[in-house]
């Protein structure tokens, strides 16, 4: 009985303390990881760099110039040049455009099919068997292969339907997103098998509620901890899935780059200006470290079991 | 145990039916001609015959079969021919049945593919065991000292190897090595023999960049997880109990921690394998490796839809083989473990 008065104290400090929400609670874990705060301090700056940027340094990116072409960092051209004298900044600003926007609408395609397909099998026991199955053959596809014959099979029919840019980006998004989204679905999946299990649920079902509004208004909220992780980890894996198939001459086109495909055309030029090669290859890379960070944080801080340590 | 294997068995094989449906059909079904790229001053009636020589005259799902009924019979003959030197097929039959043919090459698939294998297999396997080696011990030892210097630095890297894509890390290594220092070749001789002790030094350099690339890596992927998976288990009743008996610190780690923090990582190791084939189309591509994945990639480029379809299942083999592997081994290491 000695322990008992020591406990109710504990509680009541935590009483009288501020309010506290579930969200406030994971910010303060999330500031704990400082590989996360880092991360997203630097994913900001690039963001803002990539969006705001061209506004403040405001050099064409397409404007050939030949007579300063191959050129190393110099006062004009802060980065360098590329093989017909464009400015390497003004191309990796544009280029971070799209790779981003890239990753997250993948990220955001992938997300949704793979949180449909979960909850859609964790919760209807009918559904379980084949989704599941489905997503396993997903998971055997060999990815990388299927991508670049998709790519290279639909990348001109989807061209003329769409225009150059928008059919490129289209497609690329479109099957990066179908391809990724399995194991999303599967953590879902578990996660809904145990919140259905509820009482706050049963207690929903008792009252009459329709599928439809338990899923939205009971379901969803309580899984939503791994899909942030899912979410963060998307962006990474689009990203690098995006670069290396650009890497491989089989992404978007060189008047509209990505950084993938800034370091497929460097790499021919590695001899001349290696800087060339630097400058795509450290930006997708610290995009890609940042982001996991971010994941690593968001994991431990939405984790009870972690938070408040 | 056994009927797990079997069950498992038994679905892999619609598994993979399907699969190969998915991948004949999306190139089937996809625009663009094998005679699309030739010149116009051919006559349309020999484009027809040219069409008819390449089977394409008659409806997806008899090709579809013949491709299959290939794969899986023909092909296994000509294999076993090839192994045993037994004559399983009559050449001068005018009915043997016809092998897999590259529209390339106009060769069998099997033998480019036999021909592509040996240098991804050598630079693949290597890469794989040296970053299994360097990757458990730097997972235990980081998560024995959970939070020191040496825990923080290595999840640092590890981190880091794992973000940092091979396509930009390899070219930051020929940068480095290949046109600054100038101590490895910056692509990979295939033609090179290993006769004596200076081409076999040569072979060791050229070999250097792309299996550090790869091993590293891997390496990052599986320290990661051999790092979670021994905290997972350090804080465990049963570690408590053998350091209670007074066993050496050492035998409690390396003897019992070790060995079950390991089930899981096995595991990602057989899962990790064709993975590797997939991350091998992009490294051979950096260092100019003629192995699979460039056979893969020239066959794209060049439309060689019987080899890209017969390349792109057998990765689909690999990966249902390795998670039916992987399965299996956490069964038999994992006595917990219930299939039945």
């Amino acid at each position: 009985m000695a322990t008992a008065p020591a406990s109710l104290q504990v509680d009541e400090k935590f009483e009288l303390g501020e309010h506290r929400s579930l969200w406030g609670d994971v910010w303060l874990q999330f500031r704990k990881h400082k590989g996360a705060l880092f991360g997203m301090a630097i994913l900001i700056v690039f963001i803002l760099a990539i969006y705001l940027g061209p506004f403040l340094y405001t050099v064409d990116a397409a404007y050939i110039d030949p007579i300063v072409a191959n050129q190393g960092p110099t006062l004009a051209h802060p980065f360098g040049t590329d093989n017909l004298g464009r400015d390497m900044l003004a191309r990796m600003l544009s280029g971070g455009q799209i790779s981003l926007s890239v990753g997250f609408t993948a990220m955001l395609i992938s997300l949704s099919l793979g949180v449909t397909v979960g909850i859609l099998a964790g919760y209807f026991p009918i559904l379980d068997n084949p989704l599941m199955r489905l997503t396993d053959m997903f998971l055997a596809l060999p990815i990388l292969p299927l991508l670049l014959v998709i790519i290279m099979l639909f990348r001109d029919s989807l061209r003329t339907a769409f225009g150059p840019e928008t059919g490129i980006f289209l497609l690329i998004v479109t099957v990066i997103g179908a391809t990724s989204w399995m194991n999303t679905a599967r953590v879902v999946r578990g996660e809904v098998l145990s919140v259905k299990q509820q009482e706050y649920v049963t207690a929903a079902v008792s009252i009459g509620t329709v599928n439809r509004r338990i899923l939205v208004r009971h379901i969803f909220p309580n899984v939503l901890s791994p899909v942030m992780v899912a979410a963060a980890l998307g962006v990474a894996n689009a990203i690098i899935t995006e670069s290396a198939l650009s890497f491989l001459g089989l992404g978007f086109p060189s008047d509209y780059p990505t950084w993938g495909r800034l370091l497929f055309e460097g790499k021919d030029f590695i001899n001349l200006t290696p800087t060339r090669v630097v400058w795509p290859g450290v930006a997708i890379s610290l995009t890609v470290l940042c982001v996991n960070f971010i994941g690593d944080g968001l994991r431990d801080a939405l984790d009870p079991r972690l938070r408040g340590r | 145990m056994v009927r797990f294997i079997i069950r498992r068995l038994l679905f892999a094989i619609p598994t993979l039916i399907v699969i190969s449906m998915v991948i004949f059909a999306i190139l089937d079904f996809a625009p663009g001609d094998p005679t699309g790229n030739l010149p116009l001053t051919v006559p349309q009636d020999v484009k027809e015959r040219i069409r008819e020589s390449l089977g394409l005259d008659q409806p997806t799902h008899i090709r579809y079969v013949r491709w299959l009924r290939q794969f899986f019979v023909v092909e296994p003959q000509y294999i076993i021919e090839d192994l045993t030197g037994l004559q399983l097929i009559n050449p001068e039959d005018p009915d043997a049945p016809v092998r897999i043919l590259s529209w390339q090459t106009r060769g069998p698939v099997f033998d480019l593919i036999f021909q592509r294998m040996p240098q991804t297999l050598l630079i693949l396997g290597l890469a794989y065991v040296f970053g299994a080696l360097l990757a458990i011990p730097v997972g235990v030892y980081s998560a024995y000292r959970q939070y020191s210097a040496f825990d923080n630095i290595g999840t640092f890297i590890t981190m880091v190897g794992y973000s940092v894509p091979t396509y930009f890390s390899g070219l930051l290594m020929i940068i480095i090595f290949s046109v600054q220092l100038k101590w490895f070749p910056s692509f990979y001789d295939t033609t090179l023999e290993v006769t004596n002790w200076e081409t076999f030094v040569q072979q060791v350099k050229q070999m250097i960049m792309p299996v550090t690339v790869l091993s590293f890596f891997n390496a990052a992927q599986v320290s990661r997880f051999m790092r979670s998976s021994m905290l997972d288990n350090l804080n465990l009743d049963y570690v408590r109990t053998a350091r209670s008996k007074g066993l050496n610190e050492r035998v409690v780690v390396l003897i019992h921690v070790l060995r079950n923090s390991l089930i899981p990582v096995i595991t990602l190791l057989a899962l990790q394998i064709p993975g590797i084939f997939g991350g091998a189309i992009i490294t051979e591509q950096i260092f100019k490796v003629n192995g699979l994945g460039q056979l893969l990639i020239t066959a794209i480029q060049g439309s060689d839809i019987p080899t890209v379809q017969t390349l792109t299942f057998i990765f689909a083999i690999l990966i249902v083989i390795f998670n039916l592997v992987a399965d299996v081994l956490y069964g038999i290491l994992d006595p917990r473990i219930r299939y039945d």
